[in-house]
């Protein structure tokens, strides 16, 4: 992908993603990271996005990548502990877009909507209260527990 | 003050255990992932690690000062199709002919042109255009869009009676209308002919000009003498265009009746939906989901993922397994038998579902139904009476 074009999108949806990353990771540098990876690999690449959908695909890219991370890092705690097969790295990437969608199915209709707000459409707290007409710390909890779920899934479906 | 460290274990902590901590701390927690980042400062760095002018200035590369701009869908160049057909004759572009009609100008100028990757790699620096397929995916996998190359030809090509007049349409197709004579509306396409077989204007857009040995256009009588058969689209002329030997093969699909929508997709622009939206769907699913004995008595639970088509008029086909999670109380995967019998199911439940609202994507002219594949989990355990979580 050309630089200019790398440069508009980074300008354009760097704090969404931003946000998107620290909601699951909760650490700054870890998602500053994941954000900067995915322009790496987009200007690298040959991948082309559409502009309707390119927010939707970048924000999907930063959540599906900072999930991932997280269960390495489970992995790698458990392998410590005791004998770990290989992951293969390209059925993660399969996986994912079923568990989320099997994990979303437990979530209460409120949460599946604020599970929207905040990973689809990058929302801050503040904006998701105001939506769902809800307090700050119940945007919290809500998250919090959908991000269990959303683990507890990944994890357990390997 | 706190190293990083601790704070990301305090935010864990949280996050696990909210009930824990009051709402002022919370609020604070919030306030600091909420924060702007600055995104200066961020491309910056970005651009330091890989090598980028953080300040983009245009660059000269080898073969052209770039005019920098996304190629799709605002292609701002023009695509000059070869024409090496009889009865062309070579002249310029200048000229103003008959019919007060106008003609491309066809020497490019390619110090201006986009220089792009051309994946059907020739071995010539040419400047190319590469064009999408109009069926457009949603990246959903970082799968690259395929694009196709066409090249430019620095021949000149109009005929002095048969002009061909190549609009260029800065929006989502790269041709968007070929016109014999004049400028018309919308239904004046003429037929476009390829080694005989009639193809649609849009396959136009996959022919490499490089794989054309001859084009002809025919027009009113001659038309009407050879391709009567076609009836009344041939009013706006015919366009024969015949391949070159090797190529014939390269765009055998382009003439298969109706293989564009045939296809099916992975993901459109918007997934096909169950009537009611995914609570409904789970609410069926879990009413008409009955454990098969077999399970039960082999005391085997878990999932199994269904994948299917939903067609563009919402029935549901081409169901199959496509992974089994179905597992007994040691962790073993379960045998076969038990596999089918959790697979006949959810097939069951599956042809009780009333017609889904299918999946496609927004076109210039609306919204556009493809068929598409769509992936299922069925749950099969005997505690199918999973409480939603009420807050």
């Amino acid at each position: 992908m050309k630089n200019e074009e790398i440069k508009r999108l980074f300008q354009q949806h760097y704090s969404k993603m931003y946000r998107v990353a620290r909601t699951i990771l909760l650490d700054e540098h870890e998602s500053k990271d994941v954000v900067s990876d995915i322009f790496e690999r987009l200007l690298s690449g040959n991948t082309v996005l559409l502009p309707a959908t390119e927010e939707r695909y970048l924000l999907t890219s930063v959540r599906n990548q900072c999930i991932k991370r997280l269960h390495h890092e489970e992995v790698k705690r458990l392998a410590a502990e005791s004998y770990s097969k290989e992951q293969d790295d390209t059925e993660d990437d399969e996986r994912l877009g079923e568990v989320i969608d099997f994990a979303r199915q437990s979530l209460s209709v409120q949460e599946q909507r604020i599970f929207d707000l905040r990973f689809n459409q990058g929302c801050s707290y503040e904006e998701i209260a105001i939506a769902e007409g809800i307090s700050k710390v119940a945007v919290w909890k809500h998250l919090s527990h959908l991000i269990t779920i959303i683990k507890e899934h990944f994890n357990s479906s390997k | 003050m706190k190293t990083s460290d601790e704070k990301n274990r305090i935010f864990q902590d949280m996050q696990q255990y909210p009930e824990k901590y009051t709402d002022e701390q919370i609020e604070a927690l919030m306030d600091e992932i909420d924060q702007e980042p600055d995104v200066n400062a961020a491309w910056n760095e970005f651009c330091d690690k890989n090598n980028l002018e953080a300040d983009i200035q245009v660059t000269n590369n080898q073969t052209a000062k770039h005019n920098l701009r996304r190629w799709w869908p605002a292609v701002a160049s023009v695509v000059v199709i070869a024409l090496c057909a009889v009865g062309l004759n070579t002249n310029t572009k200048n000229e103003n002919p008959v019919g007060g009609v106008g003609v491309y100008d066809t020497d490019v100028d390619t110090q201006n042109a986009p220089v792009c990757i051309d994946p059907l790699e020739t071995g010539k620096k040419q400047n190319k255009e590469i064009f999408a397929p109009e069926n457009k995916l949603t990246a959903q996998n970082d799968v690259p869009a395929k694009p196709m190359a066409t090249s430019e030809d620095d021949k000149s090509s109009q005929a002095g009676t048969n002009n061909l007049i190549l609009a260029h349409n800065n929006g989502a197709s790269p041709i968007s209308s070929i016109r014999i004579r004049g400028n018309g509306g919308p239904d004046k396409d003429p037929v476009f002919i390829v080694n005989g077989h009639q193809i649609k204007k849009e396959a136009l857009d996959f022919i490499d000009p490089e794989h054309i040995a001859n084009l002809k256009v025919l027009k009113d009588d001659e038309a009407k003498a050879k391709y009567a058969n076609l009836g009344e689209q041939i009013k706006n002329g015919v366009i024969e265009i015949s391949l070159k030997p090797e190529a014939t093969n390269l765009y055998a699909e382009l003439w298969q009746p109706q293989k564009d929508d045939d296809k099916v997709y992975a993901c459109g622009e918007k997934s096909p939906s169950f009537p009611g939206g995914q609570d409904s769907l789970r609410a069926f699913i879990h009413q008409n989901t009955k454990y098969p004995d077999v399970a039960k008595n082999a005391a085997v639970k878990g999932r199994l993922i269904m994948q299917f088509v939903v067609e563009k008029d919402g029935s549901l086909s081409d169901i199959k397994l496509m992974r089994s999670m179905l597992k007994d109380t040691n962790g073993e995967p379960a045998d076969s038998t038990v596999i089918n019998a959790c697979c006949d199911e959810a097939l069951r439940v599956l042809k009780l579902m009333p017609r889904w609202e299918p999946g496609g994507y927004y076109g210039d002219n609306g919204f556009v139904v493809l068929r598409t594949h769509y992936c299922m989990p069925f749950l099969f355990s005997d505690l199918v009476e999973k409480e939603i979580r009420i807050r």
